[in-house]
């Protein structure tokens, strides 16, 4: 039965990489300019010929797909050309082996630290709710999930990096080149990226956990003398965690490539930026690559909340939810 | 118990998780390393340097770290040789020899001679087959009459010695020698660097005080070692460069790189007059100094007349009187530009502004909502203007203030989708742009600008399709050196509005007081060059002393 549901599960996965990939395959076509024309301008006709063969656009999308897609399997994710066409570019591999471990662990610290703070905090409004506390807080909280990410990071990089001078303003140190500068490095774009997110999970929880309060099963441990701190942590979080658990799988395929204006305010140059650069220069089989990780990486961390339903929520695991 | 340890087990993983990642993180220079290590800001990433690439300013500064022309510009504006020992003439501007320096070596050994000058040139001229079509193959085809031939190249430029090329021009060409400085554009690569389709993307052994450590792989970081070789000594005569490595770092946004450099994390920056709010904070901080180049460089809008909107003169004009040229000196610039009213500084033999007392074009809304008029009664429809923009924040900053500007005279006006500025430059010498903003009216010389304006594909505004007449203007003028006849040429620039001038501004260089050195280096036919000029400047003496 369980391999059933996985392979049902993966065939889904396929289905949707496939639906997404093709999509773009379609999409990058529509781009506004002729790549050719960006890539190499004054070309010779040959030139401009075998460019075009090159990045596929003298097939159809469906050959072109197929082709890229063998590539890909074969884990060539294609060439960022230079101006000398093919044999002058470099290969897009090498360019996320810089930009993808980056942002994976930009993704990775900003849910840790999302989470981290949005939990409490969500339990804490619902087991206040519509008190002036909660009003308060949550106001409080709306009103800086609609502040946008990058006016954050240049108000922090002002006031903590140079007026403060506790944090560097720029720049992105490796954690094996020094843990500590490392993360230093990284927490102002970690707060930029994290405080929406800390409002916006926070109020998913809360009022979550506000409509499992209402459950019998609550009534009856607290009739059973359980403390509230238990029942909040051990009974009512699980059952509430599952909208915040749909929306944190969502945002870390978000980050992924969605950090681009972060990235760049700080100096990060992680997969974000790569891809914004991508779609400038019209890379057409760049594009096409990132976005298909983009797509994979949506896709895992949508499995992987799928087991964490089964794990956290005991109905869903007893197939009663 | 059991609880606990599978709970410590669980946070073990997750710390292994985040270290498992940290540790695939690539390794790359981050913060600035202080001493021998500069650490340089720019906006503009790295989009190649080879011949067949045309960068903007931030990566021509880089670029000429690494590879270095046959002629310079020293600080006086006039061009001087450099890796040539003396570049002679005849008397009818037709035959040009250049003698090198002797015992100049590139980053992988070679010895600068003349055939690896021939090399070059032959790649300049579109004739390697290894580097396709490109725009210095246009400028210089020009030059040569049209070669198609490596038969047709001998018989034009020939090696007469080891150390001595002669170039055989069909037209006389009195500017030819600053063709071979073009702002830093066309440099002296390997012969092997030319044999690679690699050339200038992730690979080129130039001549210059730094050679490539890694760059191409990460578009936003350009890593340059020190050349322990290097051909130029200082004024005591000791061996350049100072600094054991460069670092180029791109960061878009000019806050930051003011940010960084006023908390001592980057030791050089560069910035453009659309700066102006940073450039006039950083003139309070006492830790930093800047560099202003001289106010020569006009950025003018240049025409795209072969198409819609603009083949009409009626849309021409009315952009023009649209520009609120005061407003983009002081608003956008916040006086950190002049205004321009003409091409170029007073000195300039395209400016007819006569000392300065004369204004060549004026901003005028109510001609400009005219004008507007006028083209729709001529079209039947509204003016729309689309501007193209770079990736730098500056770009679109101030082409979405010239956007407000024709948006208030009755235009429609958006922005492209940034680019890099590569890809701007040459899509506007395709003539696929609707106009180019371009600041090619530079210094004391024509001959840049005169890539521009003759007959050569590569002036912007399409006007050798449109105004023949124009073209053989400028190419009379460009053969005589005359500067009546470019004052004439100029004149109908303006009248027209082929090209419609916005600001003039010199460039700038932030550096923090630690730096040292910038600009120092003595030029081997005496002299410096400017600190700051279109060509970068000079950090081959530069050291920082913390």
């Amino acid at each position: 039965m369980r391999f059933q549901v996985a392979i049902r599960n993966l065939a889904k996965a396929a289905l949707v990489l496939f639906l997404v990939t093709f999509s773009i395959s379609i999409l990058v076509r529509f781009l506004p300019g002729d790549p050719i024309e960006i890539l190499m301008p004054f070309a010779t006709e040959e030139g401009r010929a075998a460019l075009r063969a090159e990045l596929g656009l003298d097939v159809n999308v469906v050959q072109y797909y197929f082709r890229w897609l063998s590539d890909l399997l074969r884990g060539d994710f294609g060439v960022w050309y230079a101006s000398t066409g093919d044999g002058g570019g470099v290969p897009v591999r090498s360019m996320l082996a810089i930009a993808l471990p980056r942002s994976l662990l930009i993704m990775l610290y900003t849910m840790v630290v999302s989470l981290v703070l949005a939990v409490p905090l969500g339990i804490f409004l619902a087991y206040r709710a519509e008190t002036r506390t909660d009003r308060t807080i949550s106001n409080v909280l709306f009103t800086i999930s609609s502040i946008p990410n990058f006016a954050i990071g240049l108000g922090l990089a002002f006031v903590v990096g140079v007026q403060l001078d506790l944090l560097p303003v720029i720049g992105y140190v490796p954690f094996a080149e020094s843990p500590s500068e490392h993360f230093k490095s990284l927490v102002m774009p970690l707060v930029s990226l994290s405080v929406g997110l800390v409002a916006t999970f926070s109020r998913l929880l809360r009022v979550d956990t506000i409509a499992t309060l209402r459950e019998d099963f609550v009534t009856m441990a607290s009739s059973k003398g359980l403390s509230n701190s238990w029942i909040l942590w051990r009974h009512v979080l699980r059952p509430s965690s599952s909208t915040l658990m749909t929306s944190a799988a969502l945002q870390m395929g978000a980050l992924i490539g969605g950090a681009v204006v972060i990235e760049s305010i700080f100096a990060l140059n992680g997969f974000g930026m790569l891809l914004a650069s991508a779609i400038a220069t019209r890379q057409y089989l760049a594009i096409q690559s990132l976005v298909a990780l983009i797509a994979i990486a949506y896709i895992v961390f949508n499995l992987i909340v799928d087991v964490l339903y089964a794990i956290v929520d005991p109905r869903v695991r007893g197939g009663r939810g | 118990m059991k609880h606990l340890f599978r709970g410590g087990r669980r946070k073990v993983a997750a710390v292994m998780a985040v270290a498992l990642v940290a540790s695939l993180s690539h390794v790359a220079p981050a913060a600035a390393a202080r001493g021998d290590d500069i650490l340089i800001l720019i906006g503009e990433k790295d989009s190649g340097w080879c011949a067949q690439d045309s960068p903007g300013l931030d990566q021509i500064i880089a670029k000429n770290a690494v590879a270095e022309t046959l002629t310079i510009m020293n600080e006086k504006g006039k061009i001087v040789p450099y890796l040539a020992k003396t570049v002679e003439n005849s008397a009818d501007y037709k035959t040009w020899k250049i003698t090198l320096r002797e015992g100049i070596y590139f980053h992988d050994g070679e010895e600068l001679t003349a055939a690896t000058v021939l090399a070059n040139l032959a790649a300049n001229l579109g004739l390697n087959p290894l580097i396709p079509g490109s725009l210095p193959a246009i400028a210089w085809q020009d030059n040569f009459g049209g070669v198609t031939s490596l038969a047709q190249f001998a018989a034009k430029a020939q090696a007469v010695s080891k150390y001595v090329v002669q170039f055989n021009l069909p037209a006389p060409r009195p500017l030819f020698n600053e063709g071979w400085f073009a702002n830093g554009r066309p440099v002296i690569w390997s012969t092997k660097t030319l044999q690679t389709k690699a050339c200038g993307t992730t690979v080129g052994a130039g001549t210059g005080p730094f050679k490539i450590k890694s760059k191409g792989v990460d578009q936003f970081t350009t890593l340059l070692e020190a050349n322990t070789n290097y051909w130029r000594k200082d004024a005591d005569g000791k061996r350049l460069p100072k600094a054991a490595t460069v670092t180029f770092k791109v960061v878009q946004d000019p806050a930051q790189r003011r940010n960084a450099l006023t908390k001592g994390q980057a030791d050089i920056s560069t910035f453009g007059a659309a700066a102006g709010p940073q450039l006039n904070e950083m003139r309070k901080n006492k830790d930093l100094v800047i560099f202003a180049g001289e106010r020569s460089t006009t950025w003018s809008f240049h025409m795209n007349t072969t198409a819609p909107p603009f083949n009409s003169k009626n849309a021409r004009l009315a952009f023009s009187y649209a520009i609120d040229r005061e407003a983009l000196a002081k608003v956008v610039a916040k006086g950190n530009a002049d205004p321009a009213y003409c091409f170029g500084a007073s000195y300039h033999p395209y400016n007819l502004s006569q000392g300065g007392t004369k204004k060549c074009v004026t901003s005028n809304l109510a001609k400009a909502k005219e004008y507007v008029a006028a083209y729709k009664a001529e079209t039947g429809k509204t003016l729309e203007v689309l501007l193209p923009i770079n990736e730098t924040a500056e770009s679109a900053k101030a082409n979405q203030a010239v956007c407000n500007m024709l948006k208030k005279a009755g235009a429609g006006c958006a922005l492209m989708p940034p680019v890099t500025s590569t890809a701007l430059i040459l899509r506007g010498f395709a003539l696929r742009q609707q106009v180019s903003w371009f600041n090619v009216v530079a210094g004391y010389s024509p001959a840049f600008a005169d890539l521009f304006s003759r007959k050569t594909n590569l002036e912007l505004s399409g006007f050798r399709f449109t105004n023949p007449g124009l073209a053989a203007c400028f190419q009379t003028a460009l053969e005589t050196g005359a500067v009546a006849k470019y004052r004439e040429c100029a004149a109908v620039l303006h009248g027209e509005a082929y090209w419609i001038p916005t600001y003039t501004e010199g460039g700038f260089v932030v550096a923090r007081k630690a730096v040292t050195g910038l600009g120092e280096t003595p030029l081997p036919a005496g002299g410096k060059r400017p600190v700051v000029s279109l060509s970068g400047f000079d950090f081959a003496s530069v050291k920082v002393s913390d």
